[in-house]
């Protein structure tokens, strides 16, 4: 391949960023095998010349409101092909396949359309797995440490705020922070775990109920894991449980099983039965 | 009694009801309001226990005090577990503290029934009010209801509640009455009745739903919801399923949950020994949701005319079962047969048949368009034809067929 044309996207997970550029490039008729797309600004340093500098050649792409949503969601994945893949697609629309975003069984459809399930996935579990920890001496101001697979925090935020609108809180991850101050949502540059509280006061107390809402009885580690995958069990407060609650299961199923039927120990009076009933 | 310990005591005595989920209650969020809380529609497990449930409310019980004796309950009256009993404050304090933490979705409160069925329902409606009104909570919030109290706290309860549910307890009446002697089945129908009423009549029709217009007063927008208990009495997975069947035509259940009874501590002596096991519950979830997504009568579910005995096969899933009774109806054509007849394809979720049929308008399918699906191929081949696949004499012999397709047996434990 010679004379690439270069994208930048910066944010690289950002739907306007990418848009922006996708739309020069498609205006000047660049076709998807001539356009490189980065992520950040290193590659101004190489020759080639910016889709933004090419010259007009046509206007006006509209492509379906379904295919802008779901850019959005492909966009948040940390694959470095992401860009490249969208603007194919848009290409693609563009010339003429307007339904190409049915065809789950398409080669690139298909790919991008399984980056958007992790996208999904991983953003479910986001706002599953936060756990807030409050902060020492403050009222009401909550911080979470969190390590996303996807670039996904700018997406979820809003999530959080709308939820946890009447108090103060910071979720905190390794490439971007994002803050709620009970009126505004601020986004940042990434963090350390240390810059978070390592632990809650309530956390004891929800550990009592976790080990007690489980039975024993029904033990199934296979499918709790599928659901919780083990990466995810840093941020828990109650997985340091799982090992003993486990261990523990049968012998307190086999003491169930083998006890034998008591007589009641303690006598409540019978009531007359309520009215009406 | 610290607060720990009571948490303790009825965490425990509230982990024999299925339900946790916290979906269906519309949008709602507290921007401006002053509180916390959100529902958007689509629950969140929050952790999952190491039977593989998931926790997404905290699921308690008020008191385990309880005047009644239901056999299968490890409340009722003649058991001897410790007893507890929350102060409102508390139960509000968890559901708070538990949430801005972003442990839960919200509180799904229940009750062993103290002195009579309006007095708890009056505490379980107290709680409830105390987090919408003192406390702008606007996270998710499931009561367990009292067949026996008055329309007035119903009313109440509906308000503040999304989800609302009575449990059925036993798929029979003959069952109810042998196991839990002081719980009329009549009763717990009327007032599954009484809460279609107002469910329905909550529903914004069209023209209220516009902006401006007069709502009809909020009532349990995410329905009711029942369940009921697998294995404790004589029932077959027959009389189970009309019964589902029945409830979700006659109150528009949300879900009927099935709880496969489970050893409990101190158990009465009227329960069998063995618990059923819980691949049995697995397979009443698999009947239940062909009733509700994929057009099965409960009539082609358990076939009397094929020689089932009134049980779901263990070992294969009843999609699959009725396909192979019902082997001269297919192989079917994924490139032209109706959606209905998709549906009915063992190996194919409803929404992999959605896909089918949006794909098959843009170009003809083959095997490797259905890899692409993600489809469990093996499962799915022998029943359909595409472009380059046919499955030729497979369907002639469902014994055999049914044999290859069977998994091997698991390990026991896994199931009890």
């Amino acid at each position: 391949m010679h004379a690439m044309f270069r994208a930048t996207v910066m944010p690289a997970w950002d739907l306007d960023a990418w848009r922006a550029q996708a739309r020069h490039a498609w205006e000047a008729e660049l076709p998807p095998d001539l356009v490189e797309w980065q992520a950040d600004a290193q590659g101004e340093l190489l020759a080639s010349a910016a889709v933004t500098e090419q010259p007009v050649r046509r206007h006006g792409l509209s492509v379906p409101a379904d295919f802008i949503a779901f850019a959005a969601s492909v966009l948040c994945h940390r694959d470095p092909g992401r860009h490249a893949l969208l603007y194919r697609l848009l290409w693609r629309i563009g010339n003429g396949e307007r339904a190409l975003l049915d065809r789950a069984t398409d080669a690139d459809v298909h790919r991008a359309m399984r980056w958007s399930q992790a996208v999904r996935r991983d953003t479910h579990k986001m706002k599953a797995f936060v756990r807030f920890r409050q902060v020492e001496g403050e009222d009401d101001a909550y911080i979470a440490w969190f390590e996303p697979d996807h670039c996904i925090v700018d997406r979820v935020a809003p999530f959080f705020m709308r939820r946890f609108a009447g108090m103060r809180w910071a979720i905190l991850t390794p490439y971007r922070s994002v803050q709620w101050d009970g009126t505004h949502l601020w986004a940042g540059e990434g963090a350390q775990r240390a810059d978070a509280p390592a632990d809650d006061a309530e956390d004891a107390l929800w550990r009592t109920y976790y080990a007690n809402i489980f039975n024993p009885a029904r033990l199934n580690t296979r499918m709790m894991r599928q659901e919780m995958p083990q990466k995810y069990w840093k941020h828990l407060p109650e997985a340091h449980l799982l090992p003993d609650l486990i261990r523990e299961a049968g012998r307190r199923v086999r003491e169930m099983d083998e006890r034998e039927a008591q007589a009641p120990r303690r006598r409540i009076p019978v009531r007359p039965r309520p009215q009406g009933d | 009694m610290q607060l720990k310990d009571k948490l303790a005591i009825l965490a425990d005595a509230a982990k024999y009801d299925a339900s946790c989920a916290s979906s269906g209650a519309g949008k709602r969020h507290s921007l401006g309001k002053g509180g916390i809380g959100s529902t958007e529609g689509m629950g969140i497990c929050h952790s999952y226990t190491p039977d593989g449930r998931c926790v997404s409310l905290l699921k308690i019980l008020l008191t385990n005090f309880c005047i009644y004796d239901c056999a299968y309950c490890v409340n009722r009256v003649s058991s001897n577990v410790p007893r507890a009993r929350f102060a409102t404050a508390e139960v509000v304090r968890l559901t708070l503290e538990f949430y801005k933490r972003n442990y839960i979705e919200g509180l799904f409160l229940s009750s062993g029934i103290i002195r009579n069925g309006d007095y708890t329902m009056e505490q379980l409606v107290e709680v409830a009010r105390s987090l919408r009104e003192d406390h702008r909570f606007a996270g998710y919030i499931h009561l367990k209801t009292i067949p026996e109290a008055s329309p007035e706290l119903l009313a109440a309860a509906g308000r503040y509640a999304d989800r609302l549910s009575i449990n059925v307890e036993l798929p029979t009446d003959a069952g109810l009455k042998q196991l839990a002697p002081q719980k009329h089945a009549q009763g717990i129908r009327d007032a599954m009745g009484e809460l279609h009423t107002r469910i329905l009549a909550a529903k914004p029709t069209k023209q209220e739903a516009q902006p401006k217009r007069r709502r009809p007063p909020k009532f349990a927008p995410a329905g009711q919801s029942t369940q009921m208990i697998v294995g404790a009495d004589a029932a077959d997975d027959r009389a189970i399923l009309v019964s589902s069947d029945a409830l979700y035509r006659q109150f528009r259940m949300r879900r009927v949950y099935y709880s496969a009874f489970s050893p409990i501590p101190d158990a009465s002596t009227q329960l069998p020994l063995r618990a059923p096991p819980l691949l049995r519950e697995h397979r009443l979830y698999q009947a239940d949701w062909l009733l509700r997504f994929y057009g099965f009568d409960v009539k082609e579910i358990v076939d009397d005319t094929a020689g089932q005995d009134g049980m779901l096969d263990l070992d294969i899933d009843p999609k699959l079962a009725w396909a192979l009774r019902h082997h001269e109806r297919f192989p079917v054509d994924l490139n032209t047969a109706p959606r209905e007849m998709l549906l009915r394809v063992p190996g194919l979720g409803a929404r992999n048949v959605q896909r089918i049929v949006d794909s098959r308008r843009q170009g003809r399918l083959r095997v490797a368009d259905l890899a692409r699906l993600r489809a469990p191929l093996q499962k799915v081949l022998p029943f359909v034809v595409l472009l380059d696949h046919h499955p030729r004499q497979r369907l002639d012999d469902p014994v055999r067929l049914r044999r290859e397709l069977a998994p091997a047996p698991r390990q026991a434990d896994l199931f009890g």
